[in-house]
């Protein structure tokens, strides 16, 4: 799997939260051999140092980290948050997210598209959540996204793949980009499906 | 000075953001900080200089996914 200049020889991505304990997490990156963990941003109080002790645990295991814009619902909310992640983690990489809809949490492909223009020309690498629409993913990849994170389907919504033919038509308009799909996985299968050759 | 910290209120003597990380007992991190909304690097904090009303948000690695 390609994610702009790296390559890595595990597809797997792994989450960090809601583990039972630091060390399970830990053996779990082990286990799995994911080459990428994702994590995320928390207002932190003084003297919490959770975020501290988090972050030695992920160093330690030598993986590369995503962080992410979660929870963001403006240009301004996502390129502040994606500036602090990239000075926090020390990486490129950032899966950005532009919520447009509070029910859905689907995303809002315009501020997605601006958000994208303003963060690679400060030189981020971003992974862009988005749906399946053709038309944001030209105008993201215009505005230099190379690794395009579709929606399965809503966030949290367990349906797997809504669209295939959608994720199938956008396979097809960008043969060379690597495609994640992203959110409404609900059980093996829907991964396994997203993973088909064939979709 | 009275601020915001993280959505909160709170009193500050410290007339710069360093100053006032140091003053509410942030360590040497990690973390991350912004200036109503804008990011602020960790090299410019010293020179960046508080006004009242300021919202100073501190944030730091979590787990996520």
């Amino acid at each position: 799997m390609r994610i702009y200049d790296e390559t890595l020889s595990s597809r797997l991505m792994l989450g960090t939260a809601r583990y039972p304990s630091p060390e399970i997490l830990r053996q779990a990156i082990a286990a799995s051999g994911a080459e990428i963990v994702t994590v995320s941003l928390r207002r932190e109080a003084a003297g919490e140092r959770a975020g501290q002790k988090f972050w030695d645990l992920i160093r330690e295991t030598g993986v590369r980290v995503l962080p992410n814009t979660a929870g963001c619902h403006s240009v301004r909310e996502a390129v502040t948050t994606a500036e602090m992640a990239r000075e926090v983690f020390g990486t490129k990489w950032i899966k950005l997210e532009v919520i447009g809809d509070a029910d859905t949490l689907q995303p809002d492909l315009f501020g997605l598209v601006e958000a994208t223009r303003i963060l690679s020309a400060e030189g981020f690498q971003v992974l862009a959540y988005t749906t399946e629409d053709l038309v944001a993913a030209d105008r993201l990849v215009e505005a230099g996204c190379r690794v395009l994170m579709p929606w399965g389907s809503p966030i949290g919504s367990a349906r797997g793949l809504n669209n295939v033919y959608g994720l199938r038509a956008m396979r097809a308009r960008f043969p060379e980009l690597t495609l994640v799909v992203d959110a409404g996985i609900g059980v093996p299968s829907h991964a396994a499906q997203a993973m088909e050759p064939r979709l | 000075m009275k601020i915001l910290l993280n959505g909160e209120p709170a009193e500050v003597n410290a007339a710069t953001l360093a100053a006032a990380l140091e003053e509410l007992g942030y360590g040497e991190g990690p973390f991350a900080t912004a200036l109503n909304h804008d990011f602020v690097p960790a090299s410019e904090r010293p020179e960046t200089w508080l006004t009242e009303g300021d919202a100073i948000e501190i944030i730091a690695p979590m787990q996520g996914g």
